[in-house]
């Protein structure tokens, strides 16, 4: 009995690592033959792939779909997953809206800045 | 998934040390959040240095993905075996999880040393800045998983697979499996979008 | 001949130089220096080392994290003091005031971060272990070492951001050092680098505390304590615990980076090179305003018990309670870009923000109507803790409103920093935070000491708190619409003089309160026989701690109580308790203490310190050992000891009288 759930066990770990494989190797396909030939898509594209293959480690890897209500981890999991997403998404948002509206770029800032402390706090 | 496994799992769950530990990986996925979002910020900021379209190497990246990746099957193997007291399967595969973290880590840091003498360091630009601190972070988190697991792997030696040992083995492959998830978001975010036009 | 390798940057050019520093930099290592002498005349070293440095007792760290709070808050009201009758005295003597700018600059800056991280943050912890654990029938939090390792990397800050007046100075950049003011180039000193340090040492000993209680409450709860029969104290812990270990990590990021910005002269929020000062802005308010929630909500928690009490009635409205602070634990991470919305970000991102903020405010707006609700119809005892509360109510609202008002960022373009502002967050964390731990204080107080706060002094610490902070800050407010900027240190408009006068007076006055606080202490501590608590129970309680004798024991609860109810122990009360039967009592299993929490903080100091005046080879050393005992501490495995059921029968007779 103990020996088949051995097997079960390192079946799904095998079955992760083979999934996460063809996950890795599809994102590199996509950007080295430059399948979709947009930028953007691409960038889509594999961070989609990205995404799904965490999905796959948490599950065969983390076995986060085995854990027993109330299910904390996953609760957690979730949760600071839409905490990333706000704070990286939220960053670039403000961040880069700023940069636009300053409109300059590294240079032009450094001298905006020189006048700025030139005149005095 | 069976019942049986179900119940197997179970057992762990209910751990305190189990969800402090996860709990201390979700601040941890934050710390990485915050460092891939001032990356992604600082990208344009080249200074007139290399961006990272010149400097990348994709397949390079992708034999460090997939040395992590196997080293991550293989800790969970490791921890397998060391559940059902194997205890020389269970060597076998924690030493073969730690040289490959060093392959990797190896890998990270020649090319680090590459950037470097080219007079590409951290102090040229604010991508650099942004690149090495975010994959200098991660290198910093396998080091010391690494320690982490060198040290698990003599305590064992001398103490065997009693409940202690377990309980820790558990918290490390979290954190090996954890370091593997954010070196896909790396790999795919730093490396394929660097080169992404 | 060049002794850099062996001491880094340091040397005696950076020995205080002004009259001000001077004093403190003779003052504080004087006080040291008593305190050692004290402890070897009485034999007290043992005692200390034993009883309070390795202890991993909840309730002791409560203690310990509550002297340095009190001791640090003596510290920030000086500071508060000077800051004030510094800008009175520039305004009526029309001249540059007491200090110089840079030590005005230091004051304020040290002002901050000592309130903030060592004041509130500090009572705050303070308050959580000695209450949370008794309060949800736990015998001591998930993780007793770590607790231990979080209160001395506290503790070790504290003596940092201290030292720093010694040697080097503090950093003038403000509270949060936005660059490029506090980037290499404009402020190379060691002043920024104590800064840095003192708030990443801080900042970690906090998140490992966060994870720590929300471990505690999940898993450590009384057999029956569903969640929503938890007391709403432990809610507003498990919900500010949460934000703590999803802001803090983002503070760790941002000052990593300043920190190799300063010290291997990268870019990331230099005005050169591709940085980009902003990006640190937007950071560091992605952590501070979830801080402030931080900061506010076990408040909230603490006046929801209090009410509930003193009201003699079940808190009003638990489960809109609970979903209040559930929406606060989402919503604060979607309103830190209100702290600049002058910035220069377009209209639908302010306007996106600013309509976040003003959400936010319904969850606080349902809390305070709640406790007012409690209050109706309720047989109220107007004991100390509930006079706080009174002032809390109509101060924190004040403070509340102006928030909105800010909220509208067309508005909050004419007051951005400006004196309003200063009001403002005064309003909320003096009238909202100070106001609810001096409360829980005084609430508190008997079950850790075993005898109870004079009433009579501690309402008139009330007193001259709510008096001395309307004269203080409303006249900020009006500064602030006159165009009064911030962190101002002198000025040439006369129709501003009486106003920072009155303010000036103000701050005297709560200097008053609080030295009537620890005249209530010390009045308290000699009349302690009078003011025994001998039941345990000295407000008619109706949470789990007040089961338990005065002084709580070491072991929390003898006998782990069962629940099925909210408010489990004024229901037993009125059922009639049943005491404990001889076969009730069993082996109990404890902690063990342990010295590695502190002397692994010592080493992060340490490490800090190299790090502060470059000093490579002690940095490299305390790392090293910290990784050796980290180890030895991951490795061992005896680290409980048993108490058996016979030994513990006898302790608790004993501690019931």
């Amino acid at each position: 009995m103990k020996h088949k759930e051995y097997t079960k066990i390192r079946d799904r770990y095998i079955y992760g690592f083979f999934v996460s494989v063809v996950l890795t190797g599809l994102a590199y396909w996509f950007v080295v033959s430059d399948v979709f030939g947009v930028g953007i898509a691409t960038a889509v594209a594999i961070l989609l792939l990205a995404l799904l293959q965490a999905v796959v480690q948490a599950w065969y890897f983390l076995h986060l779909d085995e854990e027993s209500k109330p299910r904390w981890k996953t609760q957690s999991f979730v949760f600071t997953f839409i905490m990333v997403l706000i704070i990286v998404v939220g960053s670039l948002w403000v961040v880069m809206n700023m940069n636009y509206n300053m409109n300059m770029g590294p240079s032009d800032m450094r001298q905006y800045m020189i006048e700025q402390n030139k005149k005095g706090f | 998934m069976t019942k049986s496994t179900a119940t197997l799992m179970q057992k762990e769950h209910s751990s305190p040390a189990q969800l402090g530990f996860w709990l201390y990986i979700m601040s941890d996925l934050m710390l990485f959040a915050a460092f891939f979002a001032t990356y992604m910020i600082l990208r344009p900021g080249a200074n007139d240095g290399p961006s990272s379209g010149d400097i990348f190497d994709v397949n390079f990246a992708l034999v460090e993905t997939l040395v992590l990746l196997a080293s991550s099957f293989t800790c969970g193997l490791a921890y397998l075996a060391a559940k059902y007291k194997q205890k020389v399967s269970f060597t076998r595969w924690l030493a073969a999880t730690l040289v490959l973290g060093l392959v990797f880590l190896g890998m990270e840091i020649y090319e680090f040393a590459e950037f470097i003498l080219a007079g590409h360091g951290p102090d040229h630009s604010a991508f650099l800045s942004g690149f090495f601190s975010l994959v200098g972070l991660h290198g910093l988190h396998i080091t010391a998983g690494i320690i982490w697991g060198v040290v698990l792997l003599g305590y064992i030696t001398k103490r065997g697979l009693n409940k202690n040992a377990l309980r820790r083995l558990g918290l490390f492959s979290v954190f090996w499996h954890f370091l593997d998830v954010v070196w896909i978001f790396i790999f795919t975010i730093v490396y394929l979008m660097g080169v992404v036009s | 001949m060049d002794l850099s390798w062996l001491i880094g940057r340091l040397g005696l050019e950076h020995l205080p130089s002004e009259p001000a520093t001077i004093g403190a930099a003779i003052g504080m290592p004087l006080m040291a220096l008593a305190v050692v002498a004290g402890l070897t005349y009485f034999k007290k070293w043992t005692w200390l080392w034993k009883e309070w440095i390795t202890t991993v007792d909840a309730k002791k760290i409560g203690i310990m994290y509550g002297i340095v709070s009190v001791l640090m808050l003596i510290r920030g009201i000086g500071d508060a003091i000077m800051l004030r009758m510094h800008t009175a005295a520039a305004g009526i003597t029309g001249g540059d005031g007491l200090f110089q700018t840079d030590t005005f600059q230091q004051v304020f800056t040290a002002h901050g971060i000592i309130m903030i991280f060592f004041v509130a943050m500090g009572l705050m912890f303070a308050l959580i272990n000695i209450a949370l654990p008794l309060m949800i029938g736990a015998r001591d939090v998930a993780f007793p070492w770590l607790n231990s390792f979080s209160f001395w990397l506290f503790a070790v800050a504290m003596i940092l951001v201290n030292f720093s007046l010694v040697l080097g100075g503090f950093s003038n950049g403000g509270w949060l050092g936005y660059p490029p003011l506090t980037s290499l180039e404009y402020s190379p000193g060691p002043g920024v680098d104590y800064w840095l340090w003192t708030l990443q040492i801080a900042g970690i000993g906090t998140l490992l505390s966060g994870i720590n209680f929300i471990v505690t409450i999940i898993s450590h709860r009384a057999p029956g304590m569903t969640l929503m029969k938890m007391p709403v104290f432990a809610w507003s812990v498990l919900i500010t615990m949460v934000l703590v270990l999803l802001a803090f990590p983002i503070l760790t990021a941002t000052l990593s980076m300043m920190t190799l910005d300063r010290l291997f002269e990268m870019h990331f929020f230099t005005s050169e090179a591709g940085g980009n000062p902003m990006m640190y802005v937007n950071l560091i308010w992605a952590w501070g305003h979830p801080e402030v929630y931080i900061l506010v909500l076990p408040a909230f928690g603490i006046f929801s018990e209090i009410v509930s009490v003193m009201a003699r009635k079940a808190l009003f409205g638990y489960k809109t309670m609970v979903a209040a602070l559930t929406a606060i634990m989402f919503f604060s991470f979607l309103v830190w870009q209100h702290h600049f919305f002058t910035m220069g970000a377009g209209a639908n991102v302010n306007a996106f923000f600013g309509i976040m903020t003003m959400i936010i405010a319904i969850p606080t707006g349902v809390k305070i109507f709640n406790w007012l609700f409690t209050m109706y119809r309720g047989k109220i005892k107007f004991t100390t803790p509930m006079i706080w509360f009174l002032c809390f109510v109509a101060t924190f609202t004040i403070g509340g409103v102006t928030g909105v008002m800010m909220a509208v960022p067309a508005i909050d373009y004419q007051v951005h920093n400006t004196l309003f502002l200063v009001a403002h967050f005064h309003n909320t964390i003096i009238g909202g935070v100070v106001f609810a731990f001096l409360a829980a204080i005084t609430y508190w107080f008997p079950k850790i000491f075993g005898f109870r706060l004079h009433e009579g002094l501690g309402k008139i610490a009330a007193y001259f708190w709510q008096i001395g902070f309307l004269l203080a800050f409303m006249p900020l407010y009006a500064l602030g619409l006159m165009g009064a900027v911030r962190r101002l240190d002198n000025y040439d408009n006369p129709e501003w003089t009486p106003f920072f006068v009155v303010s000036g007076i103000g701050v005297l006055a709560i200097t008053l309160g609080a030295g009537m606080l620890v005249v209530q202490i010390a009045y308290s501590v000699y009349k302690r026989k009078t003011l025994r608590d001998k039941t345990g129970d000295p407000w008619d309680g109706r949470t789990l701690e007040w089961s338990t004798p005065s002084p709580a024991p070491f072991y929390n609860f003898a006998v782990i109580p069962k629940v099925t109810r909210r408010d489990e122990w004024w229901y037993q009360k009125l059922d009639g308790v049943k005491s404990l039967k001889r076969s009730d009592y069993k082996d109990i299993v404890l902690p063990k203490n342990s010295s590695l929490g502190f002397v692994i903080a010592v080493l992060v100091g340490l490490f800090g310190f190299g790090a502060i005046w470059h000093v490579w080879w002690l940095m490299i050393v305390s790392m090293v050992a910290i990784i050796y005992f980290a180890i030895r501490r991951g490795l061992d495995d005896d680290v409980e000891y048993t108490i058996p059921a016979v030994e513990l029968y006898r302790l608790d007779k004993e501690a019931r009288g």
